[in-house]
């Protein structure tokens, strides 16, 4: 049987508890009083919402079913956003930013090269003149940068 | 005291140096309040170098205005973008957001800033009406009360959850499971947190709100394509008469507003409840309160206004504490009481017979920084509504970033972005899959703090602290709340079964 995405996304749900319960047991008492206390009805209530979503299964799999280009679209949307985090914790925001804007407007939005760059230098000017001029907040370097720097500097 | 409380107010608006250390604490504090993970607390730090060395009362009423308004400002993003800035404005997106969509983002914003300069006015004059008749009512609240009301705000899950209630539930016992996340307070055990020394203070809770609640936004907008506002330009309300139309929803509230507004103050005033929970408390209040809450989370006006009153009316109460008893009643307000200490005020109960002028400027800061944001606020939002309407693929990247900002910042930790893209994977699937995003919120804010409270609580009484007077009158509150949400389901099952 063909599971539909609201039924996996209830048996996440229903993981995390289990998962979560399991741990609590190997706390001290005291420790694992309230995590039991509120993850073992929590098993419980996503076991039920679990067993209303396998009822519904039939009717909601006909609107889930078609879902090839809307999972598209979620799989780039959620491949430019993980891309940002992975480039910033590597590379810092300010090599990060300019870079996400710019591609991300022209691969995703289908702009022309020059307006992104024109967007992506102005977004990463204001963010670095509020951060790092007016506020002089030192914001994250970046792992690779640091690396890299450190090793320039010896 | 009259005649002190009139010279206090003369004595501020005649003076054009505090006047003007008044507009410009407005001004940073709506600054602020405006970008994600900063607010109030960073706005003290930085100030504090600039105040070293001045008169006590001019660097109080900087700091204090400031502070006061970093809560109206945020609301902007979270209604236009749904990006709260602080845990208090994820209430604010519940239905903000939703009216931005239906292309009413400015009578949103005019209801929510309207609502945050009357709440922050009210507030005010709780502390001024509580000043007599405060010690015993800050005395009173003990652990045990502290839990009880954790324990009431997490009843409120039940009528946040509509006709979800299985997922309502579980989302917000989710969310109180992340609250256990890091060292437990009793034992010094890591729960949940293993070799991530980040994690071992607990999740941070700007990281948790944006991954909730505005990544999957953005990510929802970006797979939807289009702008934010779902109306076209030409069909949408976004002139003054909408925001206008939005203030006059504050009259039409009004004692949601009064209510709120006591309700926010008093939680201010409680030290240890934090600013968060008088926001979701006031929420579920709202819900619970209203003849039609199947309205909530779907554009009710009343969403916005309660948490907005709240969350402006708790700084009023909350400097109540901090300066009679030199017990903070928030986190801002224990970074004020250091600044409030280098200025050379020494809290204290004597505060009142010594120095009562100074007193009552502060209550007057309170009033006047928050009328004067308000008024700022609603001449320059109508433009900024305008942003609704541009495509939605202009917006994500910046708004995207302007998360990871608030992210990092919020600790300074870069281990955040990657909780940030962890939880906004699970907060996609909450909105995808429909489960009901507000009891999350509710279940985080509050589970530590229930958790926190009730081991004090046994510690000191063990189980007899549910005998003390306060408690009982608090878990008469919670059976009335859980009797009044079953009465209403059952109620709205039966209509329902009659209609089909």
């Amino acid at each position: 049987m063909l599971l539909n995405g609201r039924l996996w996304f209830t048996v996440l749900m229903l993981g995390i508890f289990v998962v979560m319960v399991a741990l609590a047991w190997g706390y001290p008492p005291n420790a694992r009083f309230l995590p039991l206390v509120i993850g073992i009805p929590g098993i419980v209530l996503a076991l039920g919402q679990l067993v209303l979503d396998a009822r519904g299964e039939s009717e909601e799999a006909a609107e889930e079913r078609p879902v090839g280009p809307v999972l598209r679209r979620e799989l780039a949307m959620f491949g430019s956003f993980f891309g940002l985090v992975a480039g910033v914790v590597l590379f810092g925001f300010w090599l990060t930013i300019p870079a996400f804007v710019f591609l991300f407007l022209v691969l995703h939005e289908r702009e022309r090269a020059w307006f992104a760059l024109l967007l992506a230098a102005a977004g990463t000017a204001v963010f670095y003149l509020v951060f790092e001029r007016m506020m002089s907040i030192g914001v994250h370097e970046g792992l690779v940068t640091r690396a890299v720097l450190d090793r320039l500097a010896q | 005291m009259l005649e002190t409380m009139l010279s206090s107010l003369t004595g501020l608006l005649s003076n054009p140096q505090l006047l003007w250390l008044l507009a410009l604490g407005t001004a940073i504090g709506v600054f602020l309040g405006a970008v994600p993970g900063l607010g109030g607390k960073l706005g003290i730090a930085l100030l504090i170098p600039f105040v070293f060395g001045m008169d006590m009362v001019a660097g109080a009423v900087l700091l204090l205005s400031m502070h006061a308004v970093t809560g109206t400002s945020g609301q902007i993003s979270s209604i236009l973008f749904g990006v709260p800035q602080s845990g208090d404005d994820a209430a604010t997106v519940l239905d903000g957001y939703p009216m931005a969509k239906k292309g009413e983002a400015g009578r949103a914003l005019g209801a929510s800033l309207v609502a945050s300069g009357v709440g922050g006015v009210l507030g005010a004059v709780v502390f001024a009406a509580l000043i007599p008749v405060l010690e015993p009512v800050v005395l009173a609240f003990s652990p045990a009360e502290f839990f009880l009301l954790a324990v009431l705000g997490i009843t409120f899950i039940a009528f946040l959850s509509g006709r979800s209630f299985f997922k309502g539930i579980s989302v917000g016992l989710f969310g109180m499971m992340l609250a256990f996340v890091g060292m437990d307070p009793q034992t010094g055990t890591s729960r949940y947190s293993g070799e991530f020394l980040f994690l071992w203070d607990g999740m941070s809770l700007i990281t948790v709100v944006l991954a909730i609640f505005a990544v999957p936004e953005m990510i929802a907008l970006g797979v939807q394509g289009g702008s934010i506002s779902a109306v076209s330009k030409s069909a949408a309300k976004y002139r003054y008469r909408e925001l206008l139309e939005g203030s006059l929803d504050i009259w039409r509230h009004r004692w949601l507003v009064v209510r709120t507004s006591v309700i926010g103050a008093v939680i201010g005033i409680i030290p240890g409840l934090g600013g968060s929970a008088a926001a979701w408390i006031c929420y579920g209040h709202a819900v619970q309160s209203s003849k039609t809450p199947e309205r909530f989370g779907k554009g009710a006006v009343e969403g916005v206004i309660a948490p907005e009153t709240a969350s402006n009316a708790k700084e009023g109460g909350a400097l109540l504490p901090t300066l009679f008893f030199g017990i903070p009643g928030s986190s801002g307000m224990a970074v004020m009481l250091g600044a409030f200490l280098i200025l050379g005020i020494q809290p204290g109960p004597t505060l009142i017979t010594s120095n009562l002028p100074l007193v009552w400027t502060l209550i007057w800061t309170l009033v006047v920084a928050n009328i004067l944001a308000m008024l700022a606020l609603l001449v320059a939002t109508r433009w900024v509504a305008l942003l609704t309407f541009i495509r939605g693929g202009l917006l994500i990247p910046f708004v995207l970033v302007l998360c990871m900002f608030g992210a990092f910042l919020a600790e300074g930790r870069w281990e955040n972005l990657v909780l940030l893209a962890v939880l906004s994977t699970l907060g996609y699937g909450f909105l995808r899959f429909e489960w009901p995003r507000a009891p999350f919120a509710i279940g985080v804010v509050l589970g530590g703090i229930a958790e926190q409270s009730l081991h004090k609580a046994l510690a000191l009484w063990g189980m007899g602290f549910f005998l003390r007077p306060l408690s009982l009158v608090l878990i008469a509150l919670i059976a009335l709340t859980v009797g009044w949400a079953v009465y209403r389901a059952r109620r709205s099952y039966t209509v329902a079964s009659h209609a089909a």
